[in-house]
């Protein structure tokens, strides 16, 4: 239905689903698909213009840029991946405690949520880093800390409507304690829109990632990084541009794949449509 | 005397209403009455246009007056309907006075006469003695007010005819017994032709003068009310009758 | 006889609705009312009056704010978690909406395993059997047991609503205004095959309504709800006499059975 009304935007999800598969295949297979080390420094070869060996050319130190890029992948979206992992599960748990318990349970873990939604995640970030140092997993914790809330809201919305459903007090009637109510009724109502709203955030948390990490609080050099990549490129913006632009280039396709990606499945998997149409 | 002709609807390969045709005339009420799922209220949405997606009418004709009409434009003009479930037909968001505005937008009643218009078509439903209902939001009411405000909606688009499909099934049988109250005073007293679905022949009964009995999407009996109580001629008709009234017995 | 449900005094109180939080709305108050094993009770009354606010009481959904609700002389509050499962086993609510009732991702066979599941001790190898006993015993072919509800008509989701209270053999089935919206063959359909249930089990009904035909059809005797309170009460045979205003007003609703006769 939703396709069918949209023929137009049904081939730009297709390219979105396509190119976000394609990076997700990179972060998986990309020690096996990287040309050369992306870690190796050739000075003789600075600033090698594309040609075959190395397509995309070479950077300050020699290293071949495809490589890097490919390995950046996996820096990227791996970190973003156990943000996600994190988040979702804590969502799941704090939410879902907090909607099916109710009272005063509930009323606590919202005010703690409250609490965590009131912090920017680029201050967090600061924050932690001037206490416990840079490196990739402050970064990942000052996301993850930052954003649970977040999830555990949207959970708790989702609990506490599907709590009142007929068939859910049809369950208790037939004797279901309320964890089996929670896996067996609620859960497969909370999980499509999460997922979609998981996908939505992939492209946000990349930002966050590759930002901090261009700033320098992130991943550390010479780990290849798309942020940290951009960073080591900005001196030579002038007279080498591309250096900065290929991994723009591959930050902006990836966040525009999952943020389709994500308002595609938003769409498909709206909770108003999925009950209309009895899913 | 006006009447409507219909016939052949279907829905892809599976016709649901087949040759259906109910003649409805003024000052008199129609019982469209059948079991669940016999196509009754598919029946009506063809005759107001508005069926369902996945259906479509694919033959028949409405008439009024003995003229060619368009379903659409009979809608809210010559026609006015009044549905099963009286909470989904308003907008939560709404008071009863704004959905009243805009029937009398549709109307071009507009200023003073349609304010005194207004009131007097929700005092003829039964709603006029309580002062603050146009600023009542729908959830502030009673399934039995909501309905009476919908009657009241149709009596004030000053349509000849009225549809209503169901409209006592949500209610309890005090409220229920009020609105049929409503609606056979309207018809005496407006000369208003009334066709009412439903699948209580307690209802109708109640308030029919003719009886059309659906079964599997084809009319298989019209009769006079009294008519169709004392000698039923099609089996369906025999079936609705025997469970009618088994329920007013009493088992020993 | 014994009761199998007995409520003493119960009372519940809702808070007043509006950004004011008026005074607390009082729904039910003072209710005493005892079902024995095998007795069929008719809770009649009209929209609002608290009907279902007592069922879901009696069922132990809600707590009450006053009183206590006695299941074979246990009070629920009072029920250890092997008492509590013996008291969901005993007493079943079949629901008002059928469709609305069932998890439309579940499977008919799931959702009759559900009360097998969680409220007997038949081991899972035998749930399939007993299913397709249930769907039989409500005039349902055992086949349905791999359909979603979406797949059914109305009338077979409500006969599955029914068969799932069932499944645990229960000593009292509530029936909240679960067969007043059914067309009238459907209902003297099932109607019928409760009472059938009730000459082969002795299963106890409380069939909560507005509708005094399906009360004097159905019960025993008739318990009459006015602004949540018992106003009138009454055996069936040999005729239903009621005396209260708001009963009559109830009686007097019934729609004539033939034209011509108010």
């Amino acid at each position: 239905m939703t396709t069918a009304g949209l023929p137009a935007r049904s081939g730009s999800v297709a390219a979105a689903g396509a190119l976000a598969a394609g990076f997700v295949l990179l972060a998986l297979a990309g020690p096996l698909l990287v040309p050369h080390d992306p870690l190796a420094v050739d000075l003789a070869h600075r600033f090698a213009a594309p040609d075959l060996a190395h397509p995309l050319g070479t950077d300050h130190l020699g290293r071949d840029i495809l490589s890097r890029l490919i390995a950046g992948a996996r820096t990227t979206l791996g970190a973003v991946l156990v943000v996600l992992a994190v988040v979702v599960a804590l969502g799941l748990s704090v939410g879902g405690l907090a909607g099916m318990v109710g009272g005063r349970v509930d009323a606590v873990l919202m005010r703690l949520c409250d609490v965590f939604l009131t912090v920017p995640t680029f201050v967090l970030a600061l924050f932690m880093i001037g206490a416990l140092g840079t490196g990739l997993v402050n970064v990942v914790a000052a996301i993850v800390l930052s954003h649970w809330a977040w999830y555990a809201r949207i959970v708790r919305g989702l609990v506490l409507e599907l709590k009142t459903r007929d068939y859910v007090l049809a369950a208790r009637i037939a004797g279901a304690p309320r964890l089996a109510i929670f896996a067996e009724h609620v859960l497969p109502g909370v999980v499509p829109p999460l997922a979609a709203l998981a996908t939505l955030d992939i492209g946000h948390m990349a930002l966050h990632v590759a930002g901090l990490s261009f700033l320098g609080l992130g991943v550390q050099p010479p780990t290849p990084e798309w942020g940290v990549m951009i960073n080591d490129a900005r001196p030579f913006f002038w007279t080498r541009p591309l250096l900065v632009v290929w991994p723009g280039l591959a930050i902006a396709l990836a966040v525009l794949a999952f943020n389709r990606l994500g308002d595609a499945l938003r769409d498909r998997l709206d909770p108003a449509l999925v009950a209309g149409r009895g899913l | 005397m006006e009447t409507w002709r219909e016939a052949r609807r279907g829905r892809e390969a599976v016709p649901l209403v087949r040759d259906a045709t109910l003649e409805l005339r003024a000052g008199e009420v129609l019982a469209l009455v059948g079991a669940s799922g016999s196509g009754k209220s598919l029946a009506c949405a063809a005759l107001l246009g508005v069926l369902p997606p996945g259906t479509r009418r694919t033959g028949g004709r409405v008439l009024l007056d003995g003229a060619d009409a368009e379903p659409a434009s009979l809608r809210g003009r010559a026609v006015a309907c009044v549905l099963q479930a009286p909470r989904t037909a308003f907008n939560p968001l709404r008071t009863i006075g704004d959905h009243a505005g805009e029937t009398l937008a549709v109307a071009g009643l507009r200023g003073a006469p349609g304010r005194a218009a207004r009131d007097a078509a929700f005092a003829a439903a039964g709603l006029g003695d309580d002062p603050r209902w146009p600023d009542l939001y729908p959830f502030q009411m009673s399934g039995g007010m909501l309905q009476r405000a919908m009657i009241a909606l149709a009596l004030l688009s000053g349509a000849p005819f009225l549809i209503a499909d169901e409209p006592t099934t949500d209610l309890d049988l005090v409220a229920q017994g009020r609105i049929l109250d409503l609606l056979a005073r309207l018809v005496r007293e407006r000369g208003l032709g009334l066709l009412i679905v439903t699948h209580d022949l307690g209802v109708v009964a109640r308030l029919a003068d003719r009886v059309a009995v659906m079964e599997a999407g084809r009319i298989v009996e019209t009769a006079p009310a009294a008519a169709l109580f004392s000698e039923p001629a099609a089996p369906a008709t025999r079936a609705l009758l025997a469970a009618h009234r088994a329920l007013h017995e009493i088992p020993a | 006889m014994t009761a199998v449900l007995t409520a003493v005094g119960l009372g519940k109180a809702y808070p007043g609705a509006g950004w004011r939080r008026g005074a607390p709305r009082t729904v039910l108050d003072g209710i005493d009312l005892a079902i024995a094993e095998g007795e069929c009770v008719a809770l009649i009354g009209r929209s609002g009056s608290g009907k279902s606010t007592l069922a879901r009481l009696l069922l132990g959904l809600e707590a009450p704010d006053r009183g206590t609700v006695l299941f074979r002389g246990q009070s629920l509050a009072g029920l250890d978690r092997a008492g509590q499962k013996r008291f969901r086993a005993a007493v079943q609510m079949v629901l008002q909406d059928p469709l609305s009732a069932v998890n439309p991702r579940h499977a008919v066979g799931r959702i009759l395993a559900e009360p097998l599941r969680h409220l007997t001790d038949l081991p899972a190898a035998a749930h399939p059997a007993r299913v397709a006993d249930l769907l039989d015993g409500v005039g349902l072919d055992p086949d349905l047991a791999g359909r979603l509800p979406g797949q059914l008509s109305g009338g077979q989701v409500q006969r599955v609503g029914l068969a799932r209270a069932l499944a645990t053999r229960p000593a009292l089935v509530v029936l909240d205004e679960a067969v007043s919206n059914l067309d009238a063959p459907r209902q003297v359909e099932i109607l019928d095959r409760l009472a059938a249930l009730r000459r082969r089990h002795g299963t106890a009904f409380l069939l909560v309504t507005h509708d005094v035909r399906l009360a004097r059809r159905f019960a025993d005797r008739v318990v009459v709800l006015g602004e949540g309170r018992i106003v009138d009460a009454a055996p069936c045979r040999p005729a239903l006499v009621l005396t209260h205003p708001a009963a009559r007003e109830l009686v007097d609703a019934v729609l004539p059975a033939e034209p011509g006769r108010p």
